[in-house]
Formats: C-alpha cells, sequence, structure tokens
C-alpha cells in the first residue's frame, strides 16, 4: 500500500460517486415523466452493440503492435476464446481457456 | 343486477350497406371489435372483427394488393353480417346474459327493448360485475375464509366481525367438495388483525387476505397473501437465476481475479469487498488498483472513473423506458446498471407468469451477490498464496469477446458492431491509449447518427 488507508477510502468513495453519477445521469435528465425521443429509442437499440465492439478494443489498449512480441498473445488468445465460445457456447469455458492461454503466453511464452 | 345498469348505451353501429373497410375503420378508429348493424333504426344483425377476417384473402392468396383492396371495398356488411343475432332485454339479470353469451359462444349481446337497440353488453362487462361482487378493487380488507358448510357458521362469522365494530361490505360463498366452502367476506377497515385471530381461534382457515389502501384498478392491488407473495418471489428468483448462469461464470473469473490483483497490491478481502459493494463495476475496479498504487491524485481520479464509465450513460439511456414503473427498486437498478447486468437486461425475457419487475430485480442483485462473493474468494485466495497472476486481468477481455460473439451472433444487422470496432481502433491509433475513450464514444455517436436510415432499413429487412 503506497497510500493511506484514509486516502484509500476516499479515492473509493470518490470512484463509487463518479460511477453512480455515470449510471444516474439519464435519469436525472429525462424524468420518468416524458416519453423517450425517437432518436433515443434507436440509440438504445443499437449503441449497446456498437459499446461492446469499443470495450474489446478498450481492453487491448496496452498492447503494442510495432515491438515484441506484437501483441501476438492478445491475438492467439482471442482467437483461442471464439474457437471455443462458437465451439462449445460454454461461456465459462471460453473465457477460462482463454484466460490460461493468455496467462501461459506472457508468463513463459512472450517474456 | 340487470342488465341495464352495466351495458353501454348508444353503441356505435353500422348500416348493412357499408363495405367492409368502413367497418375496418370504425373499429380501429374507436378501439372496439364488435358492431350492432342497424337499418332505420332496427337491429338487423351484427359484425365482429372475426367476420371480417373470415372475408378477407387468407395470406396466401394469388390477388395482388390492389386486387384485394378492390374487392373488399365491393364487400358489403349485410354479406358478411350475422344474421339474427342473440338479444337480451334490458330488465334481464346479468346471469342471464352471461348464460345466454356462454350458451350461444359468443362474446356481446345487443340489449333490444321493443325492436329498437338501446345498447350492447360485452364479456368485459360481466367480467367487471364480477370483480365487483367479490370487491376484489374496493377499498379495505377482503378475507377469504374456509368454512365447514353447517348451520350457523354465517352468523357465527358475522357476529365475529360484528363484535369488533366493522361493517360487512360484501359476503360471497364458494362452495366447495367435502363439506366445506369459502366465504368471502369484504370489511371496511384495515386494521383487522384482531378480528382475523379471533376468527382462527373460532376455528376457521384464513385461506387469502387481501388489503387496498384505496379504489384501486387491478395493477395497482397489494396482495398479502403470504403463500402467493413468496410463491412469486422464488418462482421469479429461480428464473433470474437460470439467466444469471453465464454472468456467474465470469463474474466467478473476473471477480476471483479482481480479489487476487489486489490483495497483491497489499490491499486484502476486505477491500476487495468494500470496492465490489460500493463501486460495483467491474473494469473499473481494474483500474481502481491502478489508481490504488499510484500517487493520491482526487482530479485524476474522478477524471479517470468518468472516461472509463462514460459508456453507462448509454445504458441508462437504453433503460430510460424499462426502468419507468420499476418503482421502489428503481435506485438500486440504476446503481447495480454494469455491462453484464445491462446485457441480460437487453436480453432476457421474464417467463410466462412471472412478475418482469421482481425478475429484472433479482437479475440485478444475483449479479451483484456474485461479483461480491468472487472478490471476496479471490481476495483471501490472494492472501493465502502467492502465485504469478500476471495475465489474468485477460478475463475482461475474454469476457467482452464473448459478450461480443453473443450479440453478433443474436443479430442479422452488423453495422453498428462493425462501427463499435472499428471507431475505437481508429480512435485508438489516432489520440493514444489513454485519450481514446471519449473521442470513440463521440465518433460512435455521430457514426450511428449518419448510417441511421442505413441501419434502421436493414433491421426492418
Amino acid at each position: 500500500m503506497t497510500l493511506t488507508p484514509g486516502q484509500s477510502l476516499i479515492i473509493i468513495l470518490v470512484i463509487s460517486f463518479v460511477t453512480l453519477l455515470t449510471r444516474a445521469v439519464p435519469f436525472i435528465f429525462f424524468p420518468s415523466k416524458r416519453k423517450t425521443p425517437e432518436f433515443l429509442a434507436y440509440l438504445s437499440g443499437t449503441l449497446p452493440l456498437a459499446v461492446i465492439g469499443m470495450l474489446v478494443i478498450y481492453c487491448l489498449k496496452g498492447t503494442s503492435v510495432t515491438s515484441y512480441p506484437f501483441g501476438l498473445s492478445e491475438l492467439i488468445s482471442i482467437a483461442a476464446v471464439t474457437a471455443v465460445h462458437l465451439w462449445k457456447k460454454n461461456t465459462l469455458l471460453s473465457i477460462g481457456s482463454g484466460t490460461v492461454i493468455y496467462m501461459l503466453l506472457v508468463q513463459f511464452v512472450f517474456r | 343486477m340487470f342488465v341495464r345498469t352495466k351495458m353501454t348505451a348508444n353503441p356505435f353501429t353500422i348500416s348493412p350497406d357499408q363495405t367492409i373497410p368502413d367497418a375496418h375503420e370504425m373499429m380501429a378508429k374507436y378501439g372496439i371489435r364488435r358492431l350492432p348493424v342497424v337499418k332505420n333504426g332496427k337491429l338487423v344483425g351484427v359484425v365482429s372483427k372475426d367476420d371480417i377476417l373470415r372475408a378477407s384473402p387468407s395470406k396466401a392468396t394469388t390477388f395482388s394488393m390492389g386486387e384485394i383492396t378492390y374487392l373488399l371495398s365491393k364487400t358489403k356488411i349485410s354479406q358478411i353480417m350475422t344474421k339474427n343475432p342473440v338479444v337480451i332485454t334490458s330488465g334481464a339479470l346479468l346471469e342471464e346474459a352471461a348464460t345466454l353469451m356462454r350458451d350461444n359462444d359468443v362474446g356481446f349481446l345487443p340489449v333490444v327493448d321493443n325492436g329498437k337497440l338501446i345498447g350492447i353488453i360485452t364479456e368485459s362487462d360481466i367480467f367487471d360485475s364480477f370483480i365487483e361482487l367479490l370487491g376484489f378493487r374496493e377499498h379495505g380488507t377482503r378475507l377469504t375464509i374456509e368454512a365447514v358448510d353447517e348451520p350457523g357458521i354465517m352468523s357465527n362469522l358475522t357476529s365475529i366481525i360484528g363484535k369488533f365494530g366493522a361493517n360487512i361490505t360484501r359476503v360471497a360463498v364458494y362452495r366447495g367438495a367435502s363439506g366445506k366452502s369459502a366465504v368471502v367476506v369484504g370489511i371496511n377497515s384495515m386494521n383487522t388483525a384482531e378480528i382475523e385471530r379471533s376468527i382462527e381461534e373460532q376455528g376457521f382457515k384464513i385461506l387469502h387476505k387481501l388489503q387496498n389502501e384505496e379504489i384501486l384498478f387491478a395493477e395497482r392491488i397489494i396482495f398479502i397473501s403470504p403463500q402467493g407473495d413468496r410463491l412469486m418471489k422464488s418462482r421469479a428468483l429461480k428464473a433470474a437465476f437460470i439467466c444469471t448462469l453465464p454472468v456467474l461464470a465470469g463474474y466467478f473469473f473476473l471477480g476471483t481475479a479482481f480479489g487476487i490483483l489486489l490483495s497483491g497490491k497489499g490491499y486484502g478481502p476486505g477491500w476487495a469487498i468494500l470496492m465490489s459493494v460500493c463501486i460495483y463495476a467491474g473494469s473499473m475496479q481494474f483500474v481502481a488498483i491502478d489508481l490504488l498504487t499510484g500517487s493520491f491524485n482526487l482530479l485524476n481520479t474522478i477524471f479517470v472513473t468518468f472516461m472509463v464509465n462514460a459508456r453507462h450513460i448509454f445504458y441508462g439511456l437504453s433503460m430510460l423506458d424499462r426502468f419507468r414503473n420499476t418503482g421502489k427498486g428503481k435506485a438500486y437498478m440504476i446503481f447495480s446498471l454494469t455491462d453484464e447486468t445491462f446485457s441480460l437486461l437487453c436480453s432476457a425475457k421474464p417467463p410466462q407468469g412471472v412478475d418482469g419487475k421482481m425478475f429484472y430485480f433479482f437479475i440485478a442483485l444475483l449479479n451483484h451477490i456474485y461479483w461480491i462473493a468472487s472478490s471476496a474468494l479471490g481476495g483471501l485466495v490472494g492472501s493465502a498464496f502467492s502465485f504469478n497472476a500476471k495475465g489474468m486481468d485477460f478475463v475482461m477481455t475474454a469476457l467482452f469477446v464473448v459478450i461480443f460473439i453473443n450479440q453478433w451472433k443474436a443479430n442479422k444487422n452488423h453495422v453498428p458492431a462493425v462501427i463499435g470496432i472499428g471507431v475505437s481502433a481508429v480512435c485508438l491509433i489516432a489520440f493514444g491509449a489513454d485519450k481514446f475513450i471519449l473521442p470513440s464514444m463521440a465518433f460512435i455517436l455521430l457514426s450511428l447518427t449518419v448510417f441511421k436510415k442505413t441501419i434502421e432499413r436493414r433491421n426492418a429487412t
């Protein structure tokens, strides 16, 4: 611990508050009496699909493709997750096997 | 009660010379399903939505749309109506009306006095009077009491209630088999605890209790029947549990990984539990580990949290309608709107007979519990053993990849998904790892706006 327990607590509470704020903002701006505008209804149908794509990229943001190992660990592991998921359709298995493969790759293969 | 008190007087009517499109338009405009057919003030028949459907060509027809429209517009109501319908007089009893409808298998009866149509009475009117008769929507307390069928039972029951000064508003008896009956008693009071105790002391059994604070419509009735309420809850919980199994798997890995990583930085299971209870945002908690190991900088904390969690604003927007009537649980539903809960709320439908609000609430609650328990477990494991957890944060990547694949398969329209991946990747290269989330969100919104027509057209096909 580089921070004191008090500082850690403050950080955690601030994170909690800002997180809650991001979730509550739409409900503050669009109180329940008003009907959701048509454009927002369209967004609520399509945005989730796009945001998950964005999150995949977000997870890979620390990966460098220009220096060794050129993002190979991530590429191989994501391919494994995809293959296992399409094959077995079992979320637990897909996530588990992908993570184990990735840990083996970063700890032993591409050190 | 008589038909005249429950019927709809001066109903909409149609003439036998009008056409199918005319009837269709009237029904749609006034939200009705049946029309009496009247000529010169006299009832000559009735026409229902079913009659119109029967007269329309089947979907497998070889006629063109133009030909169908032409044919229908030429068909007169007199050709498709039911002639000589079963009718009733306004002075008849509702029970007679119900029996007539039941025996003739019709949903409504024209009310005719001296050959003149004066109103109609429908199934819904009969249902309404049934509900009214049993005091289901009335203010006060309604007890359903099991009683042995023998002389003096009713006077015994009523004297108990009378002793407490309560006024009986309704009485109905369902005669049951094996000498037992269910007596429905309406009481104009909300404080019936002593009456109930006294009734049970006299050897009666209370099967059901219903209390209405005010005159209520069906959807606002509060059920206090203990078995019923518990049954509803356990059904919703069971259905929600099955739905949340994939999240249980994902959270188990993610949460455990989080606990292990956190304990590696000197924060034990207590901290993991605190963070999972209060923050409850998977990816943010991983980022929080970085924040806790850096220097104490609140402004940076606020900014990073906002960047990482800004996508939640989208989730809230998507759930505005869904959470509209969730009542007491609404604040918790908003607080617990994680990526995974959101994706389940989008895709999971409550099974038949399960209350939607309870179902969604339990999904949110169960996911939260999984998350807290898994991170506590991770914290314990991480403090007890030391091992190399490098690369374990890949669980988060794997989880989103799996969600992405599931959504890809569930939707025929891949444009939004491609926009999400493509725009974010370009922004990552253009703005760098630390600053790309906000531009990505802006450009995703922009792209979805620009391609709205294309996407909607693809959705329609």
